[in-house]
């Protein structure tokens, strides 16, 4: 295959790539994945043998969709898979709730230091497990990072 | 009807796409072929991909990665067990429906005469 025709090929998946930048990284990736190796063998398919141009890549993609159409699909695709969103929100609902409710209790004369730290750890391990859950999705992600740390925070504290 | 049609094709696709697939191992392009030749389904590669892209995340399907000449590798994809399951019990739904979908149908010709 010519270098230019790669060019071609490699400029469209950029542009996907930046079409598709709110959707998870590995989601991403894989869908790149397909679709570089569908533009190869689509390629493969019309030119049967001979060497590719960059006129073959052009021709192949213009019969595929405009790169703005991927951002869209995925995510009405990613409507109909929402379980996992929503436990991603609900993971970092939950770690920033409990967080709160530590700091308050904390300031509550007579409440104590234990029953701060045992509300911020309890809090942070339950959003911890739904966050690896739920690590595919940003909130997921991002639940599982904080409450890991706020429950190290909460180790170290009782020490 | 437009929206009413989108909305049928998008559950649609995944039954189609986890039908070929019960058929066999197939690669993606050849998938999104075969998938083209249903034109009430106005198949193209942003919707498909991304479908098969959820079914395999959701465990349904899998990948496998084959080297290839010239190129990126080939991916084929097949049904997990957890695929075979979903499908034979979509199509079990989707007989049970149709049936009961054409005999509304065959009731409100009757009455049309």
């Amino acid at each position: 295959m010519e270098q230019e025709a790669r060019q071609t090929i490699q400029q469209y998946l950029d542009n996907v790539g930046r079409q598709l930048s709110s959707s998870p990284e590995d989601e991403r990736a894989e869908i790149l994945r397909d679709l570089e190796s569908h533009i190869y063998e689509a390629i493969e398919a019309r030119t049967a043998g001979r060497e590719a141009t960059s006129e073959d890549a052009c021709a192949v993609l213009a019969e595929m969709d405009p790169p703005e159409c991927y951002g869209r699909a995925a995510d009405g695709n990613r409507g109909s898979g929402g379980n996992r969103w929503t436990m991603g929100k609900i993971a970092l609902g939950i770690s920033i709730g409990f967080l709160l409710l530590a700091v308050v209790t904390a300031l509550i004369p007579g409440a104590g230091r234990g029953a701060s730290i045992l509300s911020l750890i309890f809090g942070q391990l339950v959003a911890l497990v739904l966050g690896i859950i739920a690590r595919r999705d940003p909130y997921g992600k991002a639940a599982a990072i904080c409450s890991a740390a706020l429950l190290l925070v909460g180790i170290l504290l009782t020490a | 009807m437009k929206g009413w049609v989108t909305q049928l094709r998008k559950g649609l696709l995944e039954f189609c796409i986890l039908n070929l697939l019960a058929g066999g191992e197939t690669y993606g392009y050849e998938l999104i072929q075969r998938l083209k030749k249903i034109e009430e389904l106005a198949v193209t590669e942003s919707t498909a991909y991304p479908i098969l892209n959820r079914l395999r995340e959701d465990g349904y399907v899998t990948v496998r990665v084959e080297p290839s000449r010239d190129g990126p590798p080939r991916r084929y994809y097949s049904l997990t067990g957890m695929g075979k399951h979903r499908i034979s019990g979509m199509n079990a739904y989707w007989d049970q429906l149709s049936n009961a979908i054409e005999s509304l149908r065959s009731a409100g010709r009757k009455g049309d005469k």
